[in-house]
């Protein structure tokens, strides 16, 4: 076999799993985007400290089943690698971040145009409440599949959680490097998030039961609700 | 069918909007409110096209439910087993007078809302007065205008009481001597039994009079000049007649 000179950088850039090579000091020497993103949500010591704790005796790559959640991040596995003593690798492996057989019957679903339900939605909110609200949603978002009643349901009972908040924040964005594998296809992930100075959690068990069958993972935070929902188009 | 809605109150018009947004889409809404405040002819207005169908009529909704993705119910309150119905990937609007199970109607539908009375809305009692107006000066074809008494429109029973009232605001302007004569004559006929009949019954003319009197001459001295009667007798027939 001829050796091929090729640059892997992106494909790692490309992948949906975090990677970050640390120098044998803890510091960061490469990370690719979903791992940037990781770090705004875990300190990098931390997971310097994972790699060194679950690193091969010798060197190598080892592959070990670990539970860990940053935010809305899950992870089930991590493979630490190194080949000298100066750098070690990373991997971490997201959960499966929903039940696959939920998706059957997504194709069925009708297109959505999800900025016209969320502004319905808020246009409901603002016949009851007279909060201070600031939106920012991305308008050029195409249609995708979404169950409409079930999802404004979520978004009328996530909204309402925030009916005492002086000063609402919410915003409608596509995430940026985060996929979620349906039936063996990466699908991009809509994320609805709403930030205030508090809320009322009376309606959290219902929020998550609404969202279980929707398709949708929820985050629900002292502050903070985050609904995340897959972008099949 | 007539498919004019008239509002001019802000909450109204923010469900409008709310519905106008959703109009594309297929979810479930409801609107609640007391009877007669306009939520049907607001929805007709809103969805000219969309079958209406009464709750009363169980078996008629659910086999249409069937058939259709898009129908509206009126009656809400009278269907049974609503937790059965299955309005998934529908576009239903329900309109109810009433909300008899909060948790069945908040797991029903994505958008609930209320039609305020018009108590909470006077800029559209307003609206309808002007409206309803022009509807009886053509129905009972009366010309030019006729002064409304403010204090005598009813919204109790929202605008069917509202209408109501102005339609006997209109009658009371446009009857003529003989219509009174003719109304009394028939209220007469009919009441009459024979006992004591004159004393009973004159105060049907002797107290409008008075009343009235009293309003525009101002002081009952003045009163029982106009009318050429005696003061203590005028008195006298005030305070038989129980007037304030």
């Amino acid at each position: 076999m001829n050796s091929v000179s090729t640059d892997f950088q992106f494909f790692v850039e490309c992948d949906s799993s975090p990677f970050i090579l640390f120098r044998n000091t803890g510091k960061i020497l490469y990370l690719n985007s979903v791992a940037e993103i990781l770090l705004g949500y875990v300190n990098q010591q931390e997971l310097y400290d994972i790699a060194i704790s679950y690193a091969p005796k010798d060197f190598g790559y080892k592959t070990t089943r670990l539970e860990l959640q940053y935010d809305t991040f899950s992870f089930y596995a991590i493979t630490v690698a190194y080949e000298n003593e100066e750098q070690i690798g990373l991997k971490l492996y997201h959960r499966p971040r929903l039940d696959l057989e939920n998706y059957q019957e997504m194709d069925k679903l009708p297109l959505t145009d999800i900025n016209i339900l969320l502004e319905a939605n808020i246009a409901l909110f603002k016949l009851h409440n007279g909060n201070n609200m600031e939106l920012l949603a991305d308008q050029d978002l195409p249609p995708c599949r979404i169950d409409q009643n079930q999802f404004s349901k979520l978004m009328r009972k996530t909204l309402h959680s925030f009916r005492a908040s002086d000063s609402i924040r919410i915003s409608l964005t596509l995430m940026v490097g985060e996929y979620v594998l349906i039936r063996n296809k990466p699908e991009r992930i809509i994320q609805f998030m709403i930030t205030a100075n508090g809320r009322y959690t009376d309606n959290d068990k219902e929020i998550k039961s609404i969202a279980e069958h929707t398709n949708t993972t929820c985050l629900l935070k002292e502050h903070t609700v985050r609904l995340q929902v897959p972008f099949v188009q | 069918m007539d498919n004019q809605f008239f509002t001019r109150s802000q909450k109204v018009q923010n469900i409008i909007k709310g519905f106008n947004l959703t109009r594309s889409l297929f979810v479930s809404s409801i609107l609640t409110g007391n009877a007669y405040t306009g939520k049907k002819s607001l929805i007709r207005y809103l969805f000219p096209t969309i079958t209406f169908a009464d709750g009363r009529d169980q078996k008629n909704i659910e086999q249409l439910l069937e058939n259709q993705n898009e129908l509206v119910i009126f009656n809400f309150e009278k269907l049974s087993n609503v937790e059965n119905l299955d309005f998934s990937n529908k576009r239903i609007i329900a309109i109810s007078n009433y909300i008899s199970n909060e948790r069945t109607i908040d797991s029903l539908f994505a958008f609930i809302y209320h039609m305020p009375s018009l108590r909470e809305r006077p800029e559209d009692v307003v609206a309808l007065t002007e409206h309803f107006n022009r509807e009886i000066k053509s129905k009972l074809m009366i010309e030019g205008d006729f002064t409304i008494d403010l204090e005598a429109l009813d919204i109790s029973a929202e605008t069917h009481s509202l209408r109501r009232s102005l339609y006997r605001e209109a009658f009371i302007y446009s009857c003529s001597d003989q219509d009174i004569k003719s109304i009394l004559h028939r209220y007469l006929y009919e009441h009459m039994e024979g006992d004591s009949d004159y004393k009973t019954y004159l105060p049907l003319y002797e107290k409008p009079l008075i009343e009235a009197g009293l309003e525009k001459f101002g002081s009952q001295l003045k009163l029982s000049e106009m009318l050429g009667i005696n003061r203590n007798t005028l008195r006298k027939k005030i305070h038989e007649l129980g007037i304030n």
